[in-house]
C-alpha cells in the first residue's frame, strides 16, 4: 500500500498529463477512424460504432466527391495565404515600430493592437458588417479578406514584438559599427534572428483565418462566397459529407508533419552543434 | 603628436535637460592606450558612441587624422567597437562573425578566411572558427568581440567596459592580453573603465571623468602620486584627506595647519597655495610607530589611536582615530619586521612631508 502511494507521487504529473494528451487527441482519434468509415443505413458519418463499421478508401481517393466541398476548401485556402501574407507583413512592420521607434500615439497603439484579441467574435462580426453594408463594400471574398487581416495582425504584431523585444539592441549598433549600411545591418543580423517568430506568426495567421466561422460567416453575407468552415456548418443540415472528416484527418497530418520536421531540424542542429564542440 | 590622432573638440551632447557630456576637449594620440575613467553616468560612453558615430555631439567637432568626422555614419568610420555585452551575432560562427566588417569592406572570401584565421590565432583562438558564440566562454566570446573589431585594422579602437562581465581572475588574465595586443598591433585604444586598477594597469594615458568634463588628464603613476582633485585621490586609489589651512610659505615649503598640527610640504606638491585645502596622504605612504618620539627626523607626524585592523594578505590595513575624530588609513606591508599592533594602541602616524599633497577642498 505505502508503495503504492509512493509511486502514485512521483508519478502523478506525468499521469495527470498523460491523461490531458488523451481528452485532447480522442477526438482527433475518432474523426480519424470515421474518415475510413462509409455511411450508410446502418450508421452516419458522426457515430463511431464499431458493429457497423464498414471499411473504405473512398473518402480518402474520393476527397472532393461531395458536391462543392472543394471549392469551399480552395477559398479558405485563398482567403488563408492572402490573409497571412497581408497580415505578417503589416504586423511585422507594426512591431518594429512598436519596439525600436519612440513616437507620438506608441503606448495608444500598443494597447489597441490587443483589441481584436479580446472583443467576442460576434461582436467584430456584426460590426464589420454593419460597416461595410454602411459603406456599400460589395460582401464576399474582399471583405472576408479584409476581417481576418484584421484579426490576424493582433496575433502577428503580439508573436514578432516578443521576439524583437528579446533581441539586444546593440547587435544592430554592432553590425553597423563593422561597415553594415542600416539595410544591410537589418537583412543579415536582424532578419535571420527575427524569422523564426515571423515564421511563427504566420503559421498562426494561417490556422486562425482558415478556421474562422463566426465572422466569415456574418461578412460574407449573401454573396454565397462560402469558406471551408461554412461549408461543414451548411451541411450539416442536410448530413455531412464523410469526406469532411478524410480532409480533416489531412489538415491535421499535415500540420503534424510540418511539427515533426520543425522539431527534427531543431535535433539536427543541436547534434551538430555538440559534434563542433 | 602625429596627423593620425583623434581629437575631440568642445564636444558638448545633451540628452533632454540631460548634459552628459560638457564641452569637452580632448586629444587621443597615435597608437596610444588611452583609458576613459570614471563612475557610471560621468559621460565616458556617451565620449565613446560619439567617437564611433554612434550619437551626434550637440555641439562641437570630432577630427580623425585632420578629418572631421563629427557627422560621419558610423559604418563610414575607420573606427571599431568592442561592446561591454559583446553583441557577437548569435546566429553566425565565430568565423562568420569575425569576418562581417571585412566582407562588408568588399574582402574576398579567401582574403577574409585568411585574416579571420590570424587574428583568432592572435586572441588564441585558432580552431574555434566553426563554433557558435553561445557555445563559448564569457573570456571566449570577449575576445571573439576584440578580433571582430581588430579584424578590420581600424584606425581607432573602442572598448567600451569589455572586461566589465568577467570574473576577477580572468580579468587580470585579459588586462595583460590586451595590453600585449595593443602593443602588438600599433593601434589606438580608447577604453572607457569605471575600474581604476583596470585603467592604471593598462593605459598610457588615463583621464579620469566627473559630470560630462574631464577632471585630471596624465601617466597613471603621475596621477597616483600627484592628483588634482581630491575626486582624483579618492577616485585613483584611496586617499587620507585632512582639511587644512595654509599659513604661510618658506624655502620652497609650504606650512600647513591642520587641527592644531603644524604640518609643511613641498610647494610643488600643492595644486592650491592659500585659503582652505585638503592635505592627502596615500595609505601606504603612512606608517606607524609607538609614538611622536620615535618619528624619524624630517617626517610628519599626529598621534592617533588605533581603532580596527584588519588583516588583507599582502598586507594589514590599521585604522587609526587622530585627534581631532576622523580616522587615517593605513596599509603596513607583511614583511615580517615588525609585529602587528593591536586595537587599543596609542601609537604615531608619519610620513615623508614629499609624499603628501595638497588640493582644493
Amino acid at each position: 500500500m505505502h508503495a503504492l502511494w509512493r509511486w502514485l507521487a512521483d508519478k502523478w504529473v506525468l499521469l495527470v498529463g498523460l491523461l490531458i494528451l488523451l481528452y485532447l487527441f480522442v477526438p482527433i482519434a475518432v474523426i480519424f477512424l470515421l474518415s475510413f468509415n462509409q455511411p450508410g443505413s446502418r450508421n452516419t458519418t458522426y457515430v463511431l460504432d464499431l458493429q457497423t463499421f464498414d471499411f473504405t478508401w473512398n473518402n480518402w481517393t474520393d476527397m472532393c466527391g461531395a458536391a462543392g466541398i472543394c471549392d469551399a476548401l480552395l477559398r479558405s485556402i485563398y482567403i488563408g495565404f492572402g490573409a497571412t501574407l497581408i497580415s505578417t507583413i503589416l504586423g511585422t512592420l507594426i512591431s518594429f515600430a512598436l519596439v525600436r521607434y519612440r513616437f507620438f500615439g506608441r503606448s495608444g497603439t500598443n494597447t489597441l493592437i490587443f483589441l481584436p484579441m479580446a472583443t467576442p467574435e460576434i461582436v467584430m462580426g456584426t460590426s464589420l458588417l454593419t460597416l461595410f453594408i454602411g459603406w456599400q463594400v460589395p460582401l464576399g471574398f474582399l471583405t472576408i479578406l479584409i476581417a481576418h487581416v484584421m484579426f490576424c495582425i493582433s496575433f502577428v504584431v503580439v508573436t514578432v514584438k516578443a521576439r524583437l523585444a528579446g533581441l539586444d539592441p546593440r547587435l544592430q549598433e554592432a553590425a553597423m559599427d563593422l561597415y553594415a549600411t542600416p539595410w544591410q545591418a537589418f537583412r543579415l543580423v536582424i532578419l535571420p534572428l527575427v524569422l523564426p517568430g515571423i515564421v511563427a506568426a504566420s503559421l498562426l495567421a494561417f490556422s486562425l483565418s482558415f478556421d474562422d466561422f463566426i465572422i466569415t460567416n456574418f461578412v460574407t453575407g449573401t454573396s454565397g462566397y462560402e469558406t471551408f468552415p461554412m461549408f461543414i456548418w451548411g451541411s450539416n443540415l442536410r448530413g455531412i459529407p464523410p469526406q469532411v472528416n478524410a480532409i480533416a484527418s489531412a489538415m491535421f497530418l499535415i500540420s503534424f508533419a510540418f511539427v515533426i520536421a520543425g522539431q527534427l531540424r531543431n535535433r539536427r542542429r543541436s547534434a551538430r552543434r555538440a559534434a563542433t564542440s | 603628436m602625429s596627423d593620425q590622432d583623434l581629437r575631440i573638440e568642445n564636444v558638448t551632447k545633451t540628452f533632454g535637460g540631460f548634459t552628459a557630456v560638457d564641452d569637452l576637449t580632448l586629444t587621443i594620440p597615435d597608437g596610444s592606450f588611452f583609458a576613459l575613467l570614471g563612475a557610471s553616468g560621468c559621460g565616458k560612453t556617451t565620449t565613446l558612441r560619439m567617437v564611433a558615430g554612434l550619437e551626434e555631439p550637440t555641439a562641437g567637432r570630432i577630427t580623425l587624422g585632420g578629418t572631421d568626422i563629427t557627422r560621419t555614419r558610423p559604418y563610414k568610420r575607420p573606427v571599431n567597437t568592442v561592446f561591454q555585452s559583446y553583441a557577437l551575432f548569435p546566429h553566425l560562427s565565430v568565423a562568420d562573425n569575425v569576418a562581417f566588417g571585412l566582407r562588408r569592406k568588399g574582402v574576398g572570401r579567401k582574403d577574409a578566411d585568411r585574416k579571420v584565421a590570424e587574428m583568432l590565432d592572435l586572441v588564441q583562438l585558432g580552431g574555434y572558427g566553426p563554433r557558435r558564440p553561445a557555445q563559448l566562454s564569457g573570456g571566449q566570446q570577449q575576445r571573439v568581440a576584440l578580433a571582430r573589431a581588430l579584424v578590420n585594422s581600424p584606425e581607432v579602437l573602442l572598448l567600451d567596459e569589455p572586461l566589465g562581465a568577467l570574473d576577477l581572475k580572468l580579468r587580470r588574465q585579459m588586462q595583460i592580453e590586451l595590453k600585449r595586443i595593443q602593443t602588438e598591433v600599433g593601434i589606438t585604444f580608447v577604453h572607457v573603465t569605471h575600474d581604476q586598477e583596470e585603467a592604471m594597469t593598462m593605459a598610457d594615458t588615463v583621464a579620469v571623468m566627473q559630470a560630462g568634463r574631464i577632471e585630471q588628464l596624465g601617466a597613471p603613476a603621475e596621477m597616483y602620486e600627484f592628483p588634482a582633485s581630491a575626486f582624483v585621490a579618492n577616485f585613483l586609489g584611496q586617499s587620507n584627506l585632512i582639511p587644512a589651512e595654509v599659513t604661510g610659505h618658506a624655502d620652497g615649503d609650504v606650512t600647513v595647519d591642520a587641527h592644531g598640527n603644524r604640518l609643511a610640504l613641498p610647494a610643488a606638491r600643492c595644486r592650491v597655495t592659500s585659503g582652505s585645502a585638503l592635505l592627502g596622504v596615500r595609505p601606504e605612504k603612512l606608517h606607524l610607530c609607538d609614538g611622536l618620539d620615535a618619528v624619524p627626523s624630517g617626517h610628519a607626524a599626529v598621534r592617533g589611536v588605533i581603532t580596527d585592523t584588519s588583516f588583507t594578505g599582502v598586507s594589514t590595513q590599521y585604522l587609526v582615530r587622530a585627534p581631532w575624530g576622523s580616522e587615517l588609513t593605513v596599509f603596513v606591508p607583511n614583511s615580517g619586521l615588525a609585529s602587528p599592533a593591536a586595537p587599543g594602541a596609542e601609537v604615531a602616524v608619519h610620513w615623508l612631508p614629499a609624499h603628501s599633497f595638497l588640493v582644493g577642498s
